[in-house]
């Protein structure tokens, strides 16, 4: 990989020990990737967030680059905190994960990171442009951000985002690249009408199970998604598979046409989905037929005020069933705004817990011994039986409120 | 012995029993890092260990934090002893790279072999993976 004269000075020490290491980690990324070079990125997101996911070697790795006088140069935002950052005490955090979590973010804090704790950064913090390079980590924000803005970011991981984010560089490769960012496999969606919100996804989903780490494009989507459709849409198939860019015909900004999306060049591969794999896909996301739910979780990727609004309308002033825990992850953005609605006031009231700027899969969970855990995540699906130790029922937002209040699923 | 070149991606050189598998793997919610032991139940490796193994798979999936797990499962002691991929994917490279400056531990890592590595290497067979070369070696 071709580095200029002053990337080869940093590669040398030249600005310090943090940059220098910074380089060697890049220059050795980039050369595994056949970069030819590096490009400047307008930010930067971070995964190495949570004590659930950077365990101690994270903690230490963080603290040692900080030590070394590690600085981001571009702004540097990052994924939810490891415990509800309001109440971590009631959210019964172990002591010991506490103090590791609060390691973590002096040593985050200390590299100058813009402590947004949420994985939906794109809302209002770190919004990037069309075509904008960025290099960020949360894979459901990179879906997105290729996605649905036409920002260009591969997958980056943890601790390459923070030299990335101490360099304000990335190695050119990959979906930085115009043409790597064409349509690969033809996925033909086939229903007669607009999704159900459950339905996205759903759908995101199947597609991560179908095209792993290739290109889908869909054709056939009907109606106009919400933003939160697409968030949840890109955030399954983000997990379920490696997916990192979907176009969407007639939704997204680089598939106005099937010709664009694919760049002129032939589907390498082409299949249908219908309504029906879309039911299917649901039930296969579910791990129980048990009906008692004993935990409801919302919030992965993190609501928004328009989600949490819409739980507020759907319990339609009735309380969460004493036998069921109720949670919505909201990052402090939404948090806020929902104090200022009096939003969050009536659903305390009902029996809904705001947990601030975590979620359920980053932050334990554990101690509350929870067997059923009822959410309208795709991504949360995915990942829950392994981190929350429960069973997973996915369903839609409306199905999840009607559960909490009975207590098991409507009859 | 068979001998099978590829790309050495991360550097260093072992031999030990190989754990192949056809499915991609993610390690966050993969694998608990302070045993090496798979927790993924839609996984076909589910409830073995990796722990010391050359781990052999078609490419990474899921969550970009797995560079921290595999970085934790060298802390632990817990980690494959290499990885070899049809196609390495950046988050499992950066964890190869992260384990050897930070804790001074060599897990070679090795892809683009010129045979398929999970049809070619099978559970249980003695593997030789020399990351600089690229080469493996099954014995």
């Amino acid at each position: 990989m071709y580095l200029t004269d002053q990337e080869k000075a940093i590669l040398d020490g030249a600005q310090g020990k943090a940059p220098q290491l910074a380089m060697e980690i890049l220059a050795k990324i980039g050369e595994i990737n056949e970069a030819d070079r590096l490009i400047p990125i307008s930010s930067v997101h971070l995964v190495l967030h949570a004590y659930k996911s950077a365990f101690d070697a994270g903690v230490d790795t963080a603290e040692k680059i900080a030590e070394m006088g590690g600085q981001f140069i571009v702004p540097t935002t990052i994924d939810p905190y490891g415990m509800d950052a309001e109440d971590w005490k009631g959210a019964r955090t172990p002591d010991h994960y506490a103090a590791q979590q609060i390691r973590l973010e002096n040593a985050v804090m200390k590299m100058g990171v813009v402590p947004v704790w949420t994985c939906t950064p794109y809302y209002g913090f770190n919004l990037p442009r069309f075509g904008d390079n960025v290099a960020w980590s949360e894979s459901s924000a990179v879906a997105y951000a290729n996605t649905v803005i036409g920002a260009r970011t591969n997958r980056q991981t943890a601790i390459v985002d923070i030299c990335c984010g101490i360099l304000g560089k990335t190695p050119e490769t990959g979906l930085h690249l115009q043409q790597n960012r064409y349509g690969e496999v033809l996925v033909r969606l086939k229903a007669d009408r607009e999704l159900k919100s459950w339905e996205y996804p759903a759908l995101g989903y199947l597609l991560g199970k179908k095209l792993g780490s290739r290109i889908g494009v869909v054709e056939g989507m009907k109606g106009d998604p919400r933003h939160e459709d697409l968030k949840s849409l890109c955030a399954a198939a983000a997990a379920s598979g490696s997916v990192t860019l979907l176009h969407i015909v007639g939704v997204t900004p680089e598939a106005r046409n099937l010709q664009e999306a694919f760049g002129g060049n032939k589907p390498l591969e082409e299949s249908e989905v219908t309504l029906k794999d879309l039911q299917d896909t649901r039930d296969a996301m579910c791990t129980t037929k048990d009906d008692k739910v004993d935990f409801v979780a919302l919030g992965c990727p993190h609501y928004t005020i328009n989600e949490i609004k819409q739980v507020h309308n759907l319990l339609k002033g009735r309380k969460i069933n004493p036998g069921t825990s109720f949670w919505i992850y909201a990052n402090s953005y939404a948090i806020k705004l929902a104090e200022k609605m009096g939003l969050r006031r009536d659903l305390e009231e009902a029996g809904v817990v705001i947990r601030a700027e975590t979620c359920m899969i980053i932050s334990p969970v554990a101690s509350w011994g929870f067997k059923t855990l009822m959410t309208d995540s795709g991504k949360c699906s995915y990942y829950g039986p392994a981190e929350c130790g429960t069973d997973i029922i996915f369903a839609s937002v409306e199905e999840c409120v009607e559960a909490a209040v009975l207590g098991r699923l409507p009859k | 012995m068979k001998k099978i070149s590829g790309r050495g991606l991360i550097e260093g050189n072992v031999k030990a029993e190989a754990i192949v598998s056809s499915q991609p793997f993610g390690f966050f919610g993969g694998v608990d890092p302070a045993t090496g032991i798979v927790i993924d139940k839609r996984h076909e490796l589910y409830g073995q260990s990796i722990k010391g193994k050359v781990f052999v798979y078609p490419e990474g999936r899921g969550s970009t934090v797995g560079a921290a797990i595999i970085l934790e499962l060298t802390r632990t002691g817990c980690a494959p002893a290499a990885i070899v991929n049809a196609k390495i994917e950046t988050i499992t490279a950066a964890g190869g790279l992260m384990a050897k400056k930070f804790y001074n531990k060599d897990i070679p890592m090795v892809d683009r072999l010129t045979e398929n590595p999970v049809t070619a290497i099978k559970t249980g067979d003695i593997v030789g993976v020399n990351g600089s070369t690229g080469e493996v070696r099954v014995f």
